[in-house]
């Protein structure tokens, strides 16, 4: 008996250290990721290598890898689509919410869920057949493949993530919050942007945030929809270049080893923006909700 | 009569805010020992103390011991080499709600006896009617064995989760309101059971029901803001004065 | 949609068993999509099970917490920073270990299993944690050790939902295109000859398509591989909402 007793000891104790390794793998593969970037963008920290990559002009054959045009045209992308899909993600969460009749809603929810198994790949194809010929004739300019362009498919993009955000939090209210405002007397458009909307700060604070680094994290509509000039843009027609559709452009035609460090600093870039954002909703999940302040 | 269980000075909480203070208290075997109080007075906390059972939450602390009967030694279960596990098969426990496992009413047996026990598949077979016909709930259900225990009625699952208890051989049962979500009928059922079933075994039960109290219990021990108030012998309980007093105590 | 379409002049038995290489419809594609999933899933769902096993039972709430963070930071990642990664990886290789290593199938089921690690961690610890605490009392009560309560009674408990997490885990391995264009997925390669291959797989084909299409019927195999991903990642999206409200049902009940 007592020997039985000691072995199963042994086993449960290998079982928790089982546990215990494959949760330190995953914590090292995101330092690995760091590290890894790190090691490769080292050439690009000193001051020349600083100068070289910061610059404003990205002409490999003449020995230019200035990344500054491909940041600048990340931000305008990823910034514009947010900014437009949010309030568009605000207004279906409250027609999902209680704007809409029963079914209706049901319905707008179940295709905002099945948005989210559509491969992205699959938006940029069929987008990049049909959109940029469209504002061509529309606009009669350029090419098409512009800021527009990308910004319009990466907002389709990240709305069903903005809504589901928004909805998981709202859901939990409507069983709570609706019978008491129905008791009150509040409307329920009152009830949506009077009531549950700022309580609910915190968490579209989060539903921004996560749009924004799906934006900025996307590869495949930036690299077919933007037509990936390094340059920066004037108006939303011109062309741009994304960081991520930069690294993938760069790595695909084997290049110099000076235009990888510049292809390294872009991921570190990335990588370091969007980890600032993790620890960013990390730190708003965490913090308690302070007193609901509806005046 | 020697106590089979003896606790000693003993305080125990959660996260700091303590929720037991000070509890001394001896349970004795062949009765039905019941512990009532408010809600929040700390009655489940102490029946839980009995099988280490509060340590499953998270930041609980104690001081104090708690000493048991096991192979006529006093053996302190907090500081002994007793396996947790082990101390728990020994004191059956049965909750509030009846828990049963979401699998067949024979898997609800056969799980725990082979995981805890190791029994084989006909001692289980043999030892699991036998606990089904000791809570008489053998010829409801020995036609459907194999059907979800899920599927019985609230009263039928609390006599499963009884027979599930009794069937680990334990030395003693530990019930939290076993009879809470229980209609009157299912509820006496229950009660006649236990006031066969300690013969047997040691039985200490937490109960909101002073009725129910009085037609069970030997010794009732009442519990107010994490200290014993009072402790009653039967004839106390039956007295109508002291009952009086135990009603305004408790309610 | 046609015959055509998917193994180009070769008869369907043929391109199937492998007896005929395809080079010019979408099969070899379809296969090479369909074991990356399988290997990435194989790597990732063991580590990132145990992982959200440790999170949820075992680990100080102080400790969850804190490689929670660092869970949603590998979530955060980009995938063409993944890829580039694996891409990083195998230049640090050539440099010191092994001067002749390449991109190929197995690396690229290693940054695919990275990229969904995160998910399969946060579903498992979801259903694990959402076991509600009458429950996670049973085996304890009964006597059940830590261990034999978690293996018996909480993740069997937990498993429907641990199932669909992992579903959607797979459709997310296989439309992902960043990753592979930087660890070996190439256009023309026939079916994947073995790990350490480059591969062909429909999400990288449909890009390269559409950027190289010289006639329509080119054109029409993109829309084939587009349909082809579409009708699988759906297929995988349907099963796991189907094993999630079952799931419901049952909590409901």
């Amino acid at each position: 008996m007592a020997n039985t007793s000691k072995d199963r000891h042994l086993s449960e104790k290998v079982l928790k250290n089982i546990f215990k390794i494959a949760a330190s793998v995953s914590i090292l593969a995101i330092f690995a990721i760091l590290v890894f970037l790190l090691y490769f963008a080292s050439p690009v920290f000193s001051l020349k290598g600083l100068q070289e990559v910061f610059s404003w002009h990205w002409q490999p054959f003449q020995g230019e890898y200035g990344i500054l045009p491909v940041i600048v045209g990340s931000i305008c992308l990823s910034v514009l689509a947010t900014v437009i899909a949010f309030p568009i993600g605000i207004s279906v969460s409250a027609f999902i919410y209680n704007l809409a009749p029963g079914l209706l809603a049901r319905i707008v929810n179940a295709v905002i869920h099945f948005m989210t198994s559509i491969p992205t790949i699959v938006y940029a194809f069929v987008s990049a057949m049909v959109l940029p010929s469209l504002i061509r004739d529309f606009f009669k300019y350029g090419s098409g493949f512009s800021l527009l362009a990308a910004t319009i498919m990466l907002v389709i993009l990240i709305l069903p993530t903005i809504v589901l955000l928004i909805n998981a939090t709202w859901i939990g209210y409507r069983k709570s919050i609706s019978l008491t405002c129905a008791a009150l007397g509040i409307i329920p458009e009152q009830e949506v942007f009077g009531v549950v909307l700022p309580i609910s700060r915190k968490n579209l604070k989060i539903a921004f945030v996560l749009g924004f680094a799906r934006a900025a994290g996307d590869t495949m509509i930036a690299l077919m929809l933007t037509g990936n000039a390094p340059q920066v843009p004037h108006t939303v027609l011109d062309s741009i270049r994304a960081l991520t559709a930069h690294i993938a452009l760069v790595v695909a035609v084997d290049s110099t080893s000076a235009a990888y460090h510049s292809v390294f600093a872009c991921g570190l870039i990335l990588l370091l923006t969007t980890a600032l954002m993790s620890i960013g909703v990390g730190y708003l999940n965490q913090r308690q909700d302070k007193g609901v302040d509806i005046a | 009569m020697e106590p089979v269980i003896k606790i000693n000075g003993f305080s125990a909480g959660f996260s700091g805010r303590k929720i037991l203070d000070n509890i001394n208290l001896e349970i004795f075997p062949g009765e039905i020992t019941v512990i009532v109080g408010h809600s929040g007075s700390g009655k489940t906390t102490l029946l839980r103390s009995m099988n280490r059972l509060n340590e499953c939450f998270p930041e609980y602390y104690f001081s104090g011991e708690i000493l048991m009967n096991i192979g006529n030694e006093m053996v302190d279960i907090y500081r002994n080499s007793i396996e947790p596990s082990e101390l728990r098969r020994r004191m059956g426990m049965v909750f509030q709600t009846p828990n049963v496992l979401p699998v067949s009413i024979r898997k609800n047996f056969a799980l725990p006896m082979s995981l805890t026990r190791g029994s084989k598949k006909n001692e289980i077979e043999e030892k699991m009617k036998k606990a089904l016909k000791d809570v008489l709930l053998f010829d409801e259900v020995k036609d459907r064995l194999n059907d979800s225990a899920a599927k019985l009625s609230g009263g039928q699952q609390q006599r499963l989760c009884l027979a599930r208890a009794i069937v680990l051989e334990p030395d003693a049962l530990l019930l939290d309101e076993p009879t809470a979500s229980l209609d009157f009928k299912a509820s006496k059922r229950i009660e006649d059971l236990l006031m066969q079933l300690k013969r047997k075994y040691t039985i200490v039960a937490v109960s909101h029901r002073l009725g129910q109290t009085r037609r069970i219990a030997e010794r009732c021990v009442v519990v107010r803001e994490g200290k014993i108030a009072a402790i009653l012998d039967k004839s106390q309980l039956m007295e109508a004065d002291s009952f009086k007093k135990l009603v305004e105590e408790v309610f | 949609m046609s015959g055509a379409l998917l193994f180009g002049e070769v008869s369907w038995f043929d391109a199937v068993t492998g007896k005929t290489p395809v080079f010019h419809g979408i099969w070899p594609a379809v296969v090479g999509t369909l074991t990356l999933v399988l290997f990435s899933t194989i790597i990732a769902m063991p580590i990132g099970i145990a992982t959200a096993i440790y999170l949820a039972e075992f680990a100080s709430k102080r400790w969850a917490s804190l490689m929670g963070t660092v869970v949603d930071m590998l979530a955060g990642v980009p995938s063409i920073v993944m890829g580039l990664w694996g891409f990083a990886l195998i230049l640090f290789l050539r440099k010191t270990l092994l001067p002749d290593a390449n991109t190929c199938l197995f690396l690229a089921s290693i940054c695919i299993a990275l990229l969904i690690l995160p998910y399969v961690i946060r579903t498992t610890q979801n259903a694990l944690s959402s076991i509600p605490q009458e429950t996670r009392l049973i085996g304890p009560g009964l006597g059940l050790t830590e261990t034999q309560n978690l293996l018996y009674i909480l993740l069997p408990q937990a498993s429907r939902g641990i199932l669909s997490g992992m579903i959607l885990a797979m459709g997310r391995a296989a439309e992902d295109t960043a990753v592979i264009m930087l660890t070996g997925a190439v256009s023309r390669a026939g079916l994947p000859g073995g790990l350490g291959d480059k591969f062909e797989a429909l999400p990288f084909k449909i890009y390269i398509l559409t950027s190289e299409y010289r006639d329509i019927s080119e054109l029409e195999m993109g829309y084939g591989c587009a349909l082809i991903l579409l009708i699988m990642t759906a297929g995988l999206f349907l099963v796991a909402t189907l094993v999630q409200r079952k799931l419901e049902v049952k909590w409901n009940r």
